[in-house]
């Protein structure tokens, strides 16, 4: 197999410094809102939050997801911006590099490079934001403690945990990333759109297999799972959460590709 | 050089646009791919670039498959849509980020063409003209010294000077190496340039033939009565007369007139070669 036909380095430098220089500005752009955005955010939890509850572990988490999910939309949902319109998608299609590359570069920038950004940029908007409250608030300040970019993260505490909680939001992004590739226009709503039938058809499932097999136990649209343990950090909805997250990927990322491949006008 | 066996194709719940095409296109030739309003010239395009798959039948350009969409493939041809996609940059920084991506770009032709052509290097292209577009695409296309050029509609919307400037830059630029294929319905503007006449009809092949076997075999002149000629093969009314295709004798050879010859075989004329 001619690897140089799928991939080199050369032409994949060439074709990332090209994607740079054309959607730089949107990438800047994007940044920019996203900075202003969390840091409204942070800003307005900062102000309402209770004091009699653990900042980092009731706040700071939770909008660290829920951001990231919302920022993810925007950011991988819009992946291959060329498909959106027809003489750009020839454009796209006729640039004179591999499918792979093409993926890999999208991959880089719209998933890695979006989560990179990421996780330091939402910290030091949370530094930034806490400061200004404090100036302004200076009779009532609220104590944080202070904490590093990943250290806040201590509270998801083991490792199969995080791994759970990194696939699950992985699946996630490929899902935004496949439906990217799959739908023309109005990509980011068509996925949502499908990613919502899915979680429904998913919620409908699960309901008629508790009401299936533990009908005395549910009522209505009650879903019952039984957490079985497997071993001492291992229980059964963890192993099924993994499972699921690690499938979902590893089948949305090659469908993406080969959607890319297939890809006509 | 191209090659398409036994092709079909169709559209999304449509009837087929191709049965059982075959075409075969050698380089060194600038063709001109003729047909009326949804014959299937850019469908056509579009397929030998590797934007459609064939529904049956197989492609052949420059030993690679389309579909497949190679990058050495890819860096060996370019297609000139009617509407090209032109990104906010100058233009300058358009061939500094487009131009490594074709392995024999050729950046002195390009500022040559450029000159030639009127446009500047500063100029935003998000900022010209329709036609100032089109000519800084085809200023482009044929800088990269691709292989093979399939460039649609390559005219329309360039002013009268520059349709001058684009068949004297096409000629110039233009090797052995190279095939050229225009599709176009502004036959005018290419009839001085194409050396060979390809006529799409129904999804077929009707008519392929190089330019000198059709000046050899007729002529094509304008007379005001039809009553003095002998052996017409074709006629046509038009203001002050007649348009006429003849059977050539004398060896006097006329310049094609495409678009008699193009309504001739759309009306099933019979051209014996």
């Amino acid at each position: 197999m001619n690897i140089q036909k799928h991939f080199n380095l050369k032409r994949f430098y060439n074709y990332l410094q090209y994607d740079l220089i054309l959607n730089g500005r949107t990438y800047l752009y994007f940044s920019i809102g996203l900075f202003m955005t969390l840091f409204f955010i942070i800003f307005f939890t900062i102000s309402t939050a209770s004091p009699r509850l653990e900042f980092v572990k009731q706040y700071y988490i939770p909008i660290f997801f829920f951001t990231y999910l919302i920022g993810g939309v925007m950011a991988i949902g819009t992946s291959f911006p060329a498909f959106r319109n027809a003489n750009s998608t020839i454009n796209y299609l006729l640039l004179p590099v591999s499918d792979l590359e093409k993926f890999l570069v999208q991959f880089s920038i719209r998933i890695i490079g979006f989560t990179l950004l990421f996780f330091p940029l939402y910290w030091v908007v949370f530094k930034l934001a806490y400061s200004t409250y404090n100036l302004f608030e200076w009779k009532d300040p609220i104590q944080i403690e202070s904490f590093g970019i990943f250290s806040g993260f201590h509270y998801v505490v083991t490792t199969l945990d995080r791994f759970v909680a990194g696939f699950s939001i992985f699946s996630v992004t490929t899902f935004l990333f496949a439906g990217a590739t799959y739908f023309k226009k109005y990509a980011v709503f068509k996925t949502m759109l499908t990613f919502s039938l899915f979680t429904i058809v998913l919620f409908v499932f699960m309901v008629l297999l508790s009401h299936l097999f533990l009908p005395d136990m549910v009522k209505g649209f009650d879903i019952r799972i039984l957490n079985r343990k497997i071993n001492d950090d291992l229980v059964s909805f963890q192993l099924y959460a993994s499972i699921f997250g690690i499938g979902t990927s590893l089948f949305l990322l090659p469908l993406a590709y080969f959607k890319l491949k297939e890809k006509e006008i | 050089m191209i090659q398409t066996n036994k092709l079909y194709f169709n559209y999304r719940k449509q009837q087929n646009l191709f049965n059982n095409l075959t075409l075969k296109q050698k380089s060194g030739n600038i063709t001109g791919l003729l047909g009326k309003n949804g014959a299937g010239k850019s469908t056509l395009l579009n397929l030998l670039a590797g934007l459609l798959h064939p529904k049956q039948g197989s492609i052949e350009v420059n030993g690679y498959v389309p579909s497949k969409r190679d990058p050495n493939f890819l860096s060996d041809i370019f297609l000139v849509t009617d509407e090209p996609f032109l990104p906010s940059l100058t233009i300058s920084s358009y061939i500094r980020v487009y131009a490594p991506l074709y392995k024999n770009f050729d950046s002195e032709k390009m500022s040559r063409i450029l000159k030639e052509f009127e446009l500047f290097e500063n100029q935003k292209l998000d900022g010209i003209s329709h036609g100032q577009k089109k000519k800084f695409v085809i200023a482009f296309a044929l800088s990269t010294n691709c292989k093979l050029l399939l460039l649609d509609e390559p005219t329309n919307g360039l002013d009268i000077p520059s349709k001058s400037v684009f068949r004297k830059v096409l000629v110039n630029s233009v090797d052995e190496e190279q095939l050229v294929i225009i599709s176009t319905h502004q036959v005018k503007d290419i009839e001085t340039v194409i050396d060979k006449i390809v006529i799409l009809e129904e999804g077929k092949i009707v008519f392929e033939k190089d330019t000198y076997q059709i000046t050899e075999k007729f002529q094509f002149q304008k007379t005001q009565s039809l009553s003095n000629i002998s052996e017409i093969i074709y006629s046509e009314k038009c203001p002050g007369g007649y348009k006429v295709i003849l059977t050539a004798k004398d060896n006097e050879e006329t310049v094609i007139n495409i678009e008699l010859l193009f309504n001739a075989i759309i009306n099933n004329v019979k051209l014996t070669f």
